[in-house]
């Protein structure tokens, strides 16, 4: 046993230190070349461009999620050899980005209504045959998933997510073209109604499944392409802040006046949101509900600064929902905020890539692709950390699943397409 | 940012702000996770390696209970169970297999006089019926129901719908719906016992299939074994799962929900030793290698109880109260303590059906509780040694008439116990309370609520209507009647108005014989090591010394003219017991009793008047090592056809038994006590 933990220890600083070593060496080479930037960014130029560093931190998560697969699944929760079929998921995600960035995201300006009417078309259709035994089974009290033989379950939502980026994105874009010189509150209003009458049938579909999560991930979503889409403060402020408000005064009130919140709010409620919101706030007394979480956090706690690889505790969905708990569980505090780095800079690229990109459409693409992934990324470790309520997300990329991984590299690879096709011009590189 | 600008340029800033909030976020979870791994992470580290440990536990045996003489009285032997691990994931019908399967490879057996319909309960068969029957649950709702209830309830309502003819469906396979509830009535992730004690053949079938059957596995239990089980029942108690309510206390303690643990009388209360220290298997070690500590067996626990003597009791009590049903107004019933005085030890304790009555029942105690009166006048100067009363019926205004059992004449401390004046005793009381019969117009309420008090006050003392300390869960105090009318504290003062237990009795009797000493009764006296072999006792771990509750407030000098009285009414012609200890080879002191009391008639509104038959006693006079309390409730008068003086029969020869055993033990160990002693 002391040999493989010194051995795992090895390899986490190793790709550690290849990573250290990689950004180090591209910053010397940016410092080195300081003088030259103006000319290399004023060159005119149409040459197109993997965007490699991104590759090169997908890379990474393969490695990373296959490795802790792997020992997620040593504590013997299933039968199966997941981090095989993870490879496997991987090499075809990495397919999928090569191909989708070779398609150039500017037709997606075409496209989109019909990718919409698709995911619609199967959220629709699945609220028609479910539950059915056969091709929609009910699970974990959900009708979200399609059951197609030969490849297993489907969620409809996690590919519908997506397109409504792109559908999102695209309304933006044509709205604020039109009005790009006599912007008012009017025509931020309307553009409010144009992305609402979208993004309400998906609720409601996703609302009768029921996906609470999904559609918390929608808001998040709306949310930052709000932000983006330059919509006025005065109708910004009072939609996010107030929710916002609104969450933190339940909290408050929770812990502080937990009577008043019992007789007047949680009597409201069905009782297994009741659950979930006293096992999310509250995992230490109602231990059946807050279960899951008391697990993931004793595995995450007991990790520490430095790990603990002989720890052999039942963390529920291990290999899935709560793989960042094996993490942190195996690689402490270290594991743990080096993964947090990892999306966050896997966030910064995507970022970059909305900053340089010169068609506002791209740029509100990543947009919308920053707030999906960071939500979701937020969510799932912030409900092992007990900040969250548990709900089904997977972590994109490191969680084993084949569907939610095609699907993360299918909106990657959109994001390294906008990369890719946007032509930098000389005037605007001025600019920068 | 100027106004026209803003169509183009407000993006970078926006995406700006949108990534600030993300960082935010994210560095929200690096402090959260900071915060749990390094400034709680010690906590969770102990949390856990209490729970993993746990897992890996064998089941160690619990402690045996031997009697004082080395004579085992529990047992453990080897037992198979069938445990079942519940698991969240698992689905319905996966459940239902197995519950199948098993059904095929286990026979449910129910008790004798019960079949397998009446052992499971209707929301059971509800929901292995709604279980099985899926669509047809289904259909037992309709759409309206779905709008309108939440779906918690609607299960509610699918179970009250499921008809009588519907649920009868279910009961071609009741053992299946058996095994399945039993199934479903554990933990999650905690190994539940769906059937104990499996045969071997069983264990072996069952053992082939494992890897087919998800959950299932076969436990090494210790079955207990209550050698004993006819003559001293109750007293061990019994070993039950942990009951819910407190399980919370259980877990702290380090058992694991599987556990079976001590639920009542001295399993209960000797848990703490009894448990067996669990083994560990530990596979954490560096060598990859599983390493396994053997658990032990929990301490052993000698009892104080004799029980050769509590048998001897047992067939006494049997044969004076088994051929004499027709005394009792309702029920037989009789209940005999015997102590050692000056230990606390009880070396027997029984009843006639319910032996628990000893420390659950309690009963006006009649004259028993005059010693305590006398002393108490003597004490507080009521009465004094030259006192002579004259004892003849006392007529009082709005009280009955209050009379011995015939006029005995004039009598003093001695006498007034011997032949038992109710006489003397009403003038101990009336003298405490300031009222003088035919001189006071009436009773000074201040003074005879002091009164009352005062009396209680040394009862008390004596471990009359107070927790007598013994070494059981819960026990009663008997009823207070708490401050009656004036007459009735003359009652009191003879027994005929607050109710004690059998146990006080016991205790009240030992500290008179003990000079004024009250010990805690006790029915452990050692603790132990486990020793292998069971015939052999293992070295003492913890020896229970006398435990003195207190020295009774009364002058010593009082308490010997008691004892005298005490003497006199076992050992001169006049007293009233001294028709039953004639011819004794040991010289013993004691005190009859006889409350009447109306009794109720079982099923029927009449009452009855009957009496009470008591008697404490201790010999031998001089240096006592036994005393005797025995109650016999409830029984008809003499005149309606009951037998008088069964208490002081059983109380004579339970002191024969104790004296005519001790005798043959040391005609064969001519040392003495020597299994006592040995160490």
């Amino acid at each position: 046993m002391y040999n493989k933990n010194t051995a795992s220890l090895f390899i986490s600083l190793y790709v550690l230190f290849i990573f250290v070593y990689h950004f180090a060496r591209e910053y010397i080479h940016r410092l080195g070349d300081a003088g030259d930037e103006l000319v290399s960014f004023n060159k005119p130029t149409t040459e197109k461009q993997y965007d490699i560093n991104m590759l090169f931190v997908l890379f990474l998560f393969g490695v990373v999620s296959c490795f802790y697969i792997y020992y997620a699944q040593q504590m013997g929760q299933y039968n199966g050899d997941f981090y095989l079929r993870q490879m496997v998921f991987y090499v075809l995600g990495f397919a999928v980005v090569f191909t989708v960035l070779h398609f150039d995201f500017e037709y997606y300006l075409n496209l989109h209504w019909f990718l919409y009417g698709f995911g619609l078309f199967l959220l629709v259709l699945l609220d028609v045959i479910s539950p059915h035994e056969d091709f929609a089974p009910r699970q974990n009290g959900a009708n979200s998933w399609f059951k197609i033989p030969s490849v297993g379950l489907v969620q409809p939502s996690e590919i519908m997510r997506i397109f409504l980026v792109l559908t999102l994105s695209a309304i933006i874009y044509r709205h604020n073209s039109r009005y790009r010189e006599d912007r008012t509150f009017q025509t931020d209003v309307l553009l409010l109604g144009k992305m609402a009458a979208v993004v309400v049938p998906v609720i409601g579909l996703l609302y009768r499944q029921p996906d609470m999560g999904s559609i918390m991930l929608i808001a998040a979503i709306v949310i930052a392409l709000l932000i983006v889409s330059g919509m006025t403060y005065k109708i910004l402020l009072p939609l996010i802040g107030g929710p916002l408000v609104a969450l933190l005064t339940f909290v408050f009130f929770f812990f502080r006046f937990p009577n008043f919140v019992d007789k007047y709010l949680l009597s409201n409620l069905k009782s297994y949101q009741v659950d979930r919101i006293n096992g999310w706030l509250n995992p230490f007394e109602y231990v059946d509900e807050g279960y899951q979480v008391l697990q993931a956090m004793t595995a995450i706690g007991s990790g520490q600064l430095y790990g603990n690889f002989n720890t052999n505790i039942y963390i529920p969905e291990a290999h899935t929902d709560f793989i960042f708990a094996v993490v942190s569980s195996m690689h402490g505090f270290l594991g743990g905020a080096f993964v947090i780095t990892l999306y966050f800079i896997l966030l910064y690229q995507i970022l970059m890539t909305s900053m340089r990109c010169h068609n506002a459409f791209g740029k509100y693409l990543c947009a919308g692709l920053i707030g999906m992934f960071s939500f979701q990324i937020f969510q799932n470790i912030g409900m092992g950390l007990g900040l969250l309520p548990v709900t089904g997300f997977t972590l994109p990329l490191l969680s084993y699943g084949g569907s939610s991984l095609v699907a993360t590299m299918f909106a990657l690879g959109m994001v390294m397409s906008v990369k890719y096709h946007s032509k930098t011009y000389f005037f605007e590189a001025q600019k920068e | 940012m100027g106004k026209t600008k803003t169509g183009k340029n407000h993006i970078p800033f926006r995406l700006n702000v949108l990534f600030f909030a993300v960082f935010v976020l994210f560095s929200l979870l690096i402090l959260r996770l900071g915060y749990i791994q390094i400034v709680q992470g010690d906590e969770f580290e102990s949390d856990l390696e209490e729970s993993t440990s746990e897992t890996a536990r064998i089941d160690a045996p619990r402690g045996l209970m031997y009697d004082r003489n080395g004579e085992l009285l529990v047992d453990n032997e080897l037992a198979l169970s069938l445990t079942y691990t519940n698991k969240q994931s698992v689905t319905t019908e996966e459940r239902l297999d197995i519950a199948r399967r098993l059904s095929e490879l286990v026979t449910i057996e129910t008790d004798e006089d019960s079949d397998l319909d009446d052992e499971i309960n209707r929301r059971t068969k509800q929901d292995f019926w709604i279980a099985t029957h899926p669509e047809d649950a289904e259909d037992l709702i309709t759409q309206e129901d779905r709008d309108e209830v939440e779906e918690d309830e609607l299960y509610e309502l699918q179970l009250n719908r499921i008809s009588d003819e519907q649920l009868s469906d279910v009961d071609d396979e009741l053992e299946v719906v058996y095994i399945w509830g039993e199934m479903m009535s554990g933990y999650y992730d905690s190994p539940q016992r769906i059937k104990k004690n499996i045969s071997r053949d069983e264990a072996h079938s069952i053992s082939e299939r494992l890897d087919n059957l998800p959950g299932v596995d076969i436990l090494r239990d210790a079955n207990r074994q209550y050698i004993y089980d006819d003559e001293f029942p109750d007293y061990f108690g019994s070993i039950n799962s942990i009951p819910r309510e407190n399980l919370d206390e259980y877990i702290a303690k380090g058992y694991a929900r599987s556990d079976e643990v001590g639920t009542s009388f001295l399993e209960e209360e000797y848990e703490a030793e009894l448990r067996g220290k669990k083994g560990e298997i530990s596979s954490n070690e560096a060598n990859n290698g599983q390493e396994e500590t053997n658990g032990s067996r929990g301490n052993d626990l000698i009892l104080s109880i004799d029980m050769a003597l509590q048998q001897e009791v047992d067939a006494i009590i049997n044969e004076e109260i088994g051929g004499d049903t027709g005394s009792f107004i309702n029920d037989a019933n009789a209940y005999v303590v015997m102590m050692e005085p000056d230990t606390g030890e009880i070396l027997a304790a029984d009843g006639y059906t319910d032996q628990l009555g000893v420390t659950s029942r309690s009963y006006e105690m009649g004259s028993t509780v005059k010693a305590a009166t006398v002393m108490l006048g003597l004490e507080t100067g009521a009465v004094d040694e030259y006192t002579v009363i004259n004892d003849r019926p006392l007529d009082l205004p709005s009280t009955p008439e209050i009379s011995s059992v015939s006029n005995l004449g004039p009598v003093n401390y001695r006498s007034a116990l011997a032949e038992s004046s109710n006489i003397y005793m009403s003038y101990v009381a009336m003298n405490m309370a300031g009222y003088q019969p035919g001189i006071t117009q009436g009773w000074n309420s201040t003074q005879y609520i002091q009164a009352y008090n005062t009396f209680r006050y040394y009862y008390e003392q004596f471990g009359l209507g107070t927790t007598t300390g013994v070494d059981l869960p819960s026990e009663s105090t008997g009823i207070d009647g708490g401050i009656g009318r004036p007459g009735s504290l003359l009652y009191l003062s003879f027994g005929q108005f607050d109710t004690y237990t059998p146990m006080q009795l016991a205790q009240y009797a030992s500290t008179i014989a003990n000079d004024g000493y009250r010990l805690k009764p006790h029915f452990v006296r050692e603790i132990r090591e486990p020793n292998p072999d069971k015939s052999e006792l293992g070295s003492v771990l913890k020896q229970f010394e006398p435990d003195v509750m207190n020295k009774v407030d009364i002058d010593n000098n009082y308490i010997d003219m008691v004892q005298e009285g005490l003497w006199s009414a076992v050992n001169t012609q006049s007293g009233t017991a001294y028709g039953y200890f004639q011819g004794t080879d040991y010289e013993a002191a004691g005190k009859t009793g006889t409350a009447q009391v109306s009794v109720r008639l079982e099923n029927s509104d009449s009452t009855v008047d009957g009496n009470n038959q008591a008697f404490i006693g201790y010999a031998p006079y001089d240096d006592p090592e036994v005393t005797v309390a025995v109650i016999v409730p409830n029984v008809y008068k003499s005149s309606d056809g009951g037998t008088s003086g069964i208490a002081n029969t059983i109380a004579r020869r339970s002191l024969d038994a104790y004296f005519d055993m001790k005798e043959e033990r040391e005609e064969i160990e001519p040392q003495g006590e020597s299994v006592d002693e040995e160490e």
